[in-house]
């Protein structure tokens, strides 16, 4: 029996992946379950086992190039199995709509934004350019790939480039998006379609730096002291629990109160952002959640975060102090109503019990979908974040 | 016509020479020191030998792959052969030749790797001789089993058509590489072909080198008169293998070993030593100049540097 | 002043004038004091029988009578009566009078002409039709002229009688009643300099030997349809004016060449990989490339023409070079 090696789906929001590497050639024995290739997804690289027994027969789909969740990728079959069988796998998988949006659960509250879009073939198409057309462009500066060919086979010839010249085409490069740039930007357009509000406090937080750079080594904080931000984690989870409509999320018409606190933390890395989640923070120590955190940070910057650590988020935190960021709003994540954006700490000169004092202080802005969260409650979690942040041996306190 | 003293004692050397020079040439290739394999000629050194006797050096030969006969007697040198053989930049062809000996200006013409090819030149070179009015004389050699190529019989027909002065000298050695001769050739004998195309022909005995010399200066002395080509053909035997690596064991021992008999350096040693101008005194001094030569040849080879690689491009075309 | 005389007129008089000025030029093949082509015909009567020699049917050696008077002295012209029975002379051609004088290191030369009338005429059958002159330009030391007018032939012949190094020439059968300008006055025409037939912009045509005037006809289809097609006959594919080929493609960025020889392993392949390899960056479509079916050219007319380029075929070609295909 032939059976058709197919685009995954990792988590909800998945559409389409990039074959990374090939882990097996054509004419490779394979093993059920046995990792055959690499696909990055939206923001993970992940290996794609084999669903059977077999040899490698036909992979449809090269390395660097980009298929729908479902389309056929490659096709495994018994060394001796008739071609026939083969070509018709692939022919389907050639006529057939991609089972990336029939196939999606009716429960799936949040369906791809691209889904009414008709499924992008699993081969995208290659840019054809012919050699004189594509030293004309490289000459001239010209970003061949986005030009439109009119030759054979859409082929771009000279012709389209000097075309692309008199209509003014400015010297410049085009980078192709890559899966993780595409999901950023869907979940940038889903953000902006909630109506948001934006509040700010401005917090001192001399003492928790000083509690931080004091907490003895070993104790608490694990091997090495807990960052800022798996300490504003913590104080978060303590906060939230006490404003239970900010730990929320949005679904159709009705609020899902979750009973425990799962934080997303936005991570920097090389192509974009990732955004991993630290589960059940209001169980859990601070040394846990800064160990947990830092595990989950080395994952993202090396390729390696596995995408169900990216779901399931109820509040999700920002540090832009790193960056040089004073004041900001952060980036919501529906279905979730909250998140909060810290911005860099400064020293100021302010007035503390009528008398100038030096403070480190930072602004600490939540951004709310107004739909289900008012100021009010925002106004509270914020006072909360400022009591534990002049009080921070609050941290440390049992866990119940 | 007959053999002066000096002559034979000249055609002798040259003899005793080639057979020297085959001997050690098949120790180098042996001993890889040389990159060909190497096709001699033992026994039969008073054919290509004898042939050159009564020729010019301005007449051209077109010789055999087998041996140095031909080619030591028509003034080739043992130190230009070793050069060639061991593909140094100090031979004539700059390392380009190998085998296939070739010195133009003293009428040694191509020795095509394709036996037979020098059937159709030969008959051009004496084509040429002609039309420039010019006295040369071609010598074509070739052995039994050549004979059975295709531009054999238009060759002999446009030298008799057109009269040529050229002489068809086969060397019949009676083994066709590694079969007798009579495996892979119908007849006893090639030479009455050459009757079918009006052609004189001429069977002697290719082991005495009087009677080589003598048949071929009377054939040469015809062409160089404009009296038109001739055939002969010298019977001989090839008493060595077709190469050197080569097994043999497909020509009987007695075979061989009347043919020993028959050997042509000893019985022209034994008449020259009968007609008292040659003495064992003479030999071992003769030997010893030729053991010198060809040393001298060897070292001068050994020491020669090998050609340029850069030099490849040169003389693609005139 | 120029007059129009045939293509064998211009071949005769390059004969005649070389053996006029040079006694070591002289001519042999089977029937050549006749001239079953005319190309030879009446020389014997000037330059009698010893300079103009019948010889036996027997290609090998006819050839290899020519070479071994090439390197001792003489300019021989050899006549191959059609261009197929350079097979039977293969041996002699290739092996022996295109190497020698590089193996010689020199020391010889083998300046010598062989003409060979070739190419389809309609119904002469599969042995008697064959371009075959892409088979010349594997061997090494040869060189190859492919004339396709009168004026070329004879200015490519004198050149090719003069040449120091086996020159094998080509006259297309086509060709041999046309007639074209030829100057009274005399003329050469170096092998290795090919000539733009027709200046255009859009395509560059490179055509050999006949199919140089099926490449005119079809550029004068292609013109009224607002395309100009630049036609280069290289006139010797060895050696090869690449020169004058890559300055047309710097200017048309698009190349076809067509030739009767067969398509597979032929000039056209040779030119398309010089493309590839050396021109890349001025290709705007893939090569075109026209010839021969690879299978025995058939007897009937109507087949034969089915299996060789046609003047339709190369429109189509720079069509399909243009991305215009029909």
């Amino acid at each position: 029996m032939a059976t058709a090696v197919t685009m995954p789906r990792w988590g909800m929001i998945m559409e389409e992946g990039m074959v990374v590497e090939w882990l097996k050639k054509e004419g490779d024995e394979i093993k059920r379950d046995e990792p055959i290739l690499i696909v990055e997804s939206e923001k993970v690289d992940n290996e794609v086992t084999a669903p059977a027994e077999g040899v490698l027969r036909v992979i449809v789909v090269d390395e660097g190039e980009t298929a729908s969740v479902g389309a056929v990728l490659a096709v495994i079959a018994a060394a001796d199995e008739d071609e026939a069988a083969i070509k018709a796998i692939l022919t389907q998988a050639a006529q057939q709509p991609s089972p990336a949006s029939s196939s999606a659960p009716a429960s799936d509250s949040h369906p791809p934004a691209t889904s009414a879009l008709p499924p992008s073939p699993s081969k995208p198409r290659r840019i054809v350019i012919s050699p004189a057309a594509r030293r004309l462009a490289e000459d001239k500066g010209i970003d061949w790939q986005n030009l439109q060919g009119s030759g054979p086979r859409g082929r771009i010839e000279r012709k389209d480039v000097l075309r692309a010249i008199d209509a003014g085409a400015k010297p410049g490069k085009r980078l192709p998006l890559s899966p993780m740039r595409k999901a950023i930007a869907r979940r940038t357009l889903q953000s902006i379609q909630a109506p948001q509000a934006a509040l700010c406090r401005e917090i001192d937080i001399t003492s928790i730096l000083r509690f931080r750079r004091d907490l003895p080594v070993g104790e608490q904080g694990g091997d090495k002291p807990p960052t800022f931000t798996a300490m504003l984690v913590k104080a978060a989870a303590m906060a939230l629990e006490k404003t239970p409509i900010l730990n929320a999320l949005l679904e159709d018409d009705s609020i899902w109160l979750d009973e425990n606190v799962h934080i997303g933390v936005v991570v920097a890395v090389e192509e974009g952002v990732m955004v991993p989640v630290v589960r059940q923070t209001n169980r859990k120590s601070l040394r846990d959640i800064a160990s947990e955190l830092g595990e989950l940070i080395q994952q993202a910057r090396g390729g390696r975060l596995r995408s169900e650590a990216m779901e399931g988020g109820s509040f999700t935190i920002s540090n832009a102090g790193p960056l040089g960021i004073d004041f900001f709003q952060a980036l919501l994540y529906p279905p979730q109503v909250g998140a909060l954006g810290v911005g860099r700490g400064r020293a100021r000169a302010v007035v503390v019990d009528g008398e100038v004092v030096e403070r480190t202080m930072a602004y600490f802005c939540v951004s709310s979908d107004h739909r289900v969260v008012d100021a009010a409650p925002i106004g509270r979690f914020l006072h909360d974040m400022d009591e534990i942040m002049q009080n921070p041996d609050l941290l440390l306190r049992e866990i119940k | 016509m007959q053999l002066e003293d000096d002559k034979r004692k000249e055609l002798y050397r040259k003899m005793v020479t080639v057979r020297l020079l085959e001997k050690r040439v098949e120790q180098l290739v042996t001993a890889a020191r040389i990159p060909c394999s190497g096709h001699f000629g033992l026994g039969q050194e008073a054919v290509g030998v004898g042939i050159c006797g009564p020729l010019r050096y301005s007449d051209y030969i077109f010789g055999t792959h087998r041996g140095f006969a031909e080619y030591i007697g028509k003034g080739l040198t043992p130190r230009e052969i070793l050069s060639e053989y061991y593909g140094k930049a100090t031979s004539l062809s700059r390392g380009r030749l190998g085998q296939h000996l070739l010195k133009p200006e003293i009428g040694i013409m191509p020795l095509p790797s394709s036996l037979g090819s020098e059937f159709g030149m030969a008959v051009g070179t004496a084509l040429s001789t002609k039309l420039r009015g010019s006295d040369q004389v071609t010598v074509n050699l070739f052995g039994e089993g050549t004979a059975g190529q295709a531009d054999f019989g238009p060759s002999l027909e446009m030298a008799s058509l057109w009269q040529l002065p050229l002489v068809f000298v086969c060397n019949n050695n009676q083994y066709v590489e590694l079969a007798h001769y009579r495996n892979v050739v119908a007849t006893e004998d090639i030479a009455p072909r050459a009757g079918a195309y009006g052609i004189p022909y001429e069977i002697v005995d290719g082991n005495d080198i009087a009677l080589v010399y003598g048949a071929t200066a009377e054939a040469v002395s015809r062409a160089r008169q404009g009296e038109g080509p001739m055939f002969l053909e010298f019977k001989t035997y090839r008493r060595c293998t077709h190469y050197t690596g080569d097994p043999g064991g497909y020509q009987p021992q007695e075979e061989i070993e009347i043919w020993v008999q028959k050997d042509p350096i000893d019985r022209c040693r034994a008449t020259m030593m009968a007609e008292g101008m040659w003495t064992e005194a003479d030999e071992q001094a003769m030997l010893a100049s030729i053991a010198d030569e060809i040393e001298a040849a060897v070292k001068f080879a050994e020491e020669s540097p090998y050609p340029d690689p850069a030099t490849i491009y040169e003389h693609i075309y005139a | 002043m120029n007059r129009r005389i045939t293509f064998i007129q211009a071949v005769r008089e390059a004969f005649q004038e070389e053996m006029r000025r040079d006694e070591r030029v002289f001519v042999m093949g089977q029937d050549v004091q006749a001239g079953i082509f005319a190309t030879t015909s009446k020389l014997v009567d000037e330059f009698g029988p010893a300079r103009v020699i019948n010889t036996p049917i027997c290609e090998s050696a006819s050839v290899g009578a020519a070479v071994g008077a090439a390197m001792t002295g003489l300019r021989p012209v050899v006549q191959i009566m059609f261009g197929d029975f350079n097979y039977l002379a293969m041996e002699m051609t290739a092996n022996q009078a295109g190497q020698w004088h590089y193996i010689s290191d020199g020391a010889l030369k083998v300046p010598m002409v062989i003409e060979t009338p070739s190419g389809a005429r309609g119904g002469a059958g599969y042995g008697h039709s064959q371009s075959l002159e892409a088979a010349f330009i594997l061997p090494p030391g040869l060189k190859v002229a492919v004339p396709a007018t009168p004026y070329d032939a004879k200015g490519l012949l004198k050149s090719a009688i003069r040449d120091d190094n086996p020159v094998l020439f080509f006259e297309h059968r086509r060709l041999l009643p046309q007639r074209g300008e030829v100057p009274e006055e005399e003329y050469l025409i170096p092998l290795g300099q090919a000539d733009i037939k027709r200046v255009g912009s859009d395509v560059t045509l490179v055509a050999v030997s006949v199919t140089v005037h099926k490449a005119l006809a079809a550029a004068e289809k292609l013109s009224q349809r607002g395309i100009e097609v630049e036609v280069i006959d290289p006139r010797t594919l060895v050696p090869l004016d690449k020169d004058t080929i890559f300055q047309s493609l710097q200017k048309t960025y698009h190349l076809v060449v067509v030739e009767e020889g067969r398509k597979r392993g032929g000039f056209g392949a040779e030119l398309a990989a010089i493309a590839v390899e050396e021109w890349f960056d001025y290709l705007d479509a893939p090569v075109q490339r026209l010839g021969t079916i690879s299978a025995a050219l058939p007897y009937s007319p109507v087949l034969e023409a089915a299996c060789i380029p046609s003047e339709e075929d190369i429109v189509q070609a720079v069509l399909r070079s243009l991305g215009q295909e029909e």
